[in-house]
């Protein structure tokens, strides 16, 4: 029976390799482990070469050169070049980005091959706007995005990238947003799309992918409630950051994914309440005149509807938090709808949810431990403080005693972040 | 699906994606009925595109109303609605695609929208366009991505000149059975420019 060779050792850098040998001499000293687990340990590893990483950094900039050179060849002659020779130089490009990125794949190195898709992606990207630009298509810009990111999607699916799902996802929001911009209707591949982007982004287990993708539904939503100025619109736009953080409650509380759509959620909430604090807002939208529609209404629904499910579900004060912001937005939809409220009602309904959410965030915070959470809590905070300094900024009195309570309220906030921390090191 | 072919089926698919998006832009003119349309030239250059002269034709903006006196008063070429769509429309925001029906004029022998609705008509010339915004009913603004007309680097000043000069302007037009149109080239003067 032949013996089984050892694999090669694992080139990392002197320094690290350095690194390793001194802990392992600590570890060996202290008695962690023996002689000859060290001596493994350590033959584990190897040095890069100096000569082969100076030969690799030549190459590259040998490679990059030509390059370069060859971009300002082409570019050099690019309007002499006859369009049918600029198209199949695109295409070219295109093909060579993937045909290399299906060698690099077939010769094991994954990183590379993943790394050429990516940039064939960029290449393809770029592709749709240079071949419009060559052959004069003058067509909606929207639909630029609208096909980079379906072409985005597939690369994504087929090699089974992160990295392009994650570029799809921005490139799905860049569309959505694009198409708000174009158009007062709200563009229906949406509703094809944006599933298909998420069910990525749970087959690549992708939080960033997820994360991203969630975000995409906040222009949506506002775009099919009649825009950012109406009552559908705005409300629409917090319930979709309640109904995204609704969605995390359903995961198993630890989990990346769950992570990403409470993320999302916050972030949609936190860039809608702070208009929502300003009156001057609420007067703009009690001018709009209010009339029922059924897609706004229909959206509004199925948003509230999403975001009170999350009470069954809800454990934390966080958790409940988001059910209150959901339940004090419809009830806003249905007042302002029948002019049943006052700007200024409306404006203290919206900071006390502001307050409420980046309170419980905190309190949140202080129990698990985690920082996105404090950050957060932190940033909705300091939203409504700023917001309602600025509506009381030409009082000083009121001012400086404003400023003093939120210094003095961040100073006990790091006082017990710090004795959190003391508490956790003695249990452990 | 291994890897390697994963990455091998990405290519193909950008690559579809891109040859169709050429297809789809030279149908009409592989496919398209040619008409004659009146231009009206807008702005002569574009930093972005190179050298093209923007044109804008008098079907670009609309009075959609089936009232003969409401049509008299109006300066901008009058249409009237297909079907019961344009009813809704008054005192709301308009949007989407709509289609013109083309029909010649004897005397010019131009092609003018004399009809418009929201889906094609069969056995009609039919136009397609987007509302864009700007107009309120019963005045439409319509475009139908033929607002350019692109040339050989420093070719578009004889032209622009020649439109300044005040002399009769059309545009080679080829419509899909779709509806989506392009020019296929300018006449000016009935000559018409050679094709690029």
């Amino acid at each position: 029976m032949m013996p089984l060779m050892p694999p090669p050792p694992t080139r990392v850098p002197h320094a690290q390799l350095a690194w390793l040998e001194e802990q392992a001499s600590r570890w060996h000293a202290e008695g962690v482990i023996d002689a000859t687990t060290r001596t493994r340990i350590l033959e584990q590893y190897d040095a890069e070469s100096f000569e082969g990483r100076s030969l690799s950094a030549l190459t590259i900039v040998a490679v990059l050169i030509c390059a370069i050179g060859l971009l300002l060849l082409i570019g050099y002659n690019w309007h002499r070049l006859p369009a049918s020779a600029k198209v199949a130089m695109i295409m070219a490009a295109v093909a060579a980005a993937f045909g290399g990125s299906a060698a690099a794949y077939g010769v094991g190195r994954r990183r590379l091959g993943e790394t050429l898709a990516f940039a064939g992606t960029l290449i393809f990207g770029n592709a749709i706007w240079l071949i419009a630009q060559v052959l004069h298509i003058s067509g909606r810009f929207p639909d630029g995005f609208l096909w980079f990111g379906i072409g985005a999607l597939a690369v994504a699916a087929l090699v089974r990238s992160r990295w392009v799902g994650t570029a799809a996802a921005v490139l799905v929001t860049v569309w959505v947003i694009a198409e708000g911009l174009e158009q007062e209707d709200p563009p229906l591949l949406f509703a094809a799309i944006w599933p298909a982007t998420l069910a990525l982004g749970y087959v690549l287990a992708s939080p960033a992918l997820v994360g991203v993708a969630a975000v995409a539904l906040v222009p949506w939503v506002v775009i099919a409630g009649n825009g950012f100025d109406s009552i559908a619109g705005t409300g629409a736009m917090l319930l979709a950051g309640c109904a995204l953080r609704s969605v995390a409650s359903w995961h198993p509380e630890r989990s990346p994914l769950a992570r990403a759509w409470q993320v999302s959620g916050l972030l949609a909430q936190l860039v809608i309440l702070i208009p929502l604090m300003i009156e001057e807002m609420h007067r703009d939208i009690a001018r709009e005149a209010a009339r029922f529609e059924l897609l706004p209404a229909a959206v509004v629904a199925i948003l509230a509807a999403a975001a009170l499910a999350s009470a069954y579900r809800a454990r934390t004060l966080s958790q409940w938090t988001n059910v209150g912001v959901a339940a004090g937005t419809v009830a806003w939809i249905l007042l302002a709808g029948g002019r049943l409220v006052t700007p200024l009602a409306s404006t203290l309904l919206f900071s006390a949810l502001a307050l409420g959410v980046g309170v419980a965030s905190i309190r949140t915070a202080l129990g698990t431990g985690r920082t996105g959470d404090l950050v957060f809590g932190v940033l909705f905070t300091m939203a409504f403080l700023i917001v309602r300094w600025v509506s009381l900024v030409d009082d000083m009195l009121v001012s400086g005693l404003l400023l003093l309570a939120t210094g003095a309220g961040l100073l006990f906030l790091s006082r017990l972040w710090r004795g959190r921390d003391r508490t956790r090191g003695r249990a452990a | 699906m291994s890897t390697w072919r994963g990455a091998a089926a990405a290519g193909v698919v950008c690559l579809a994606i891109l040859t169709g998006m050429m297809v789809r832009h030279a149908w009409p003119l592989w496919t398209g009925t040619g008409v004659v349309l009146r231009a009206v030239p807008v702005d002569p250059r574009d930093l972005f595109r190179g050298e093209f002269v923007r044109l804008s034709t008098p079907a670009n903006r609309l009075v959609v109303t089936s009232d003969a006196a409401e049509a008299s008063r109006s300066d901008l070429l009058v249409v009237r609605p297909v079907g019961e769509w344009w009813e809704d429309w008054p005192g709301r925001t308009v949007s989407g695609t709509v289609y013109v029906q083309l029909e010649p004029d004897g005397s010019t022998g131009e092609y003018r929208p004399v009809t418009i609705s929201r889906g094609r008509v069969s056995n009609a010339i039919n136009l397609r366009g987007r509302i864009k915004p700007g107009d309120s009913p019963p005045a439409l603004r319509v475009d139908y991505g033929l607002d350019a007309f692109y040339m050989e680097e420093g070719s578009a000043r004889p032209v622009e000149q020649a439109i300044r000069d005040g002399r009769r302007v059309q545009m080679d037009v080829a419509v899909a059975a779709d509806g989506r149109a392009r020019i296929r080239t300018l006449i000016i003067d009935g000559t018409p420019l050679p094709r690029r």
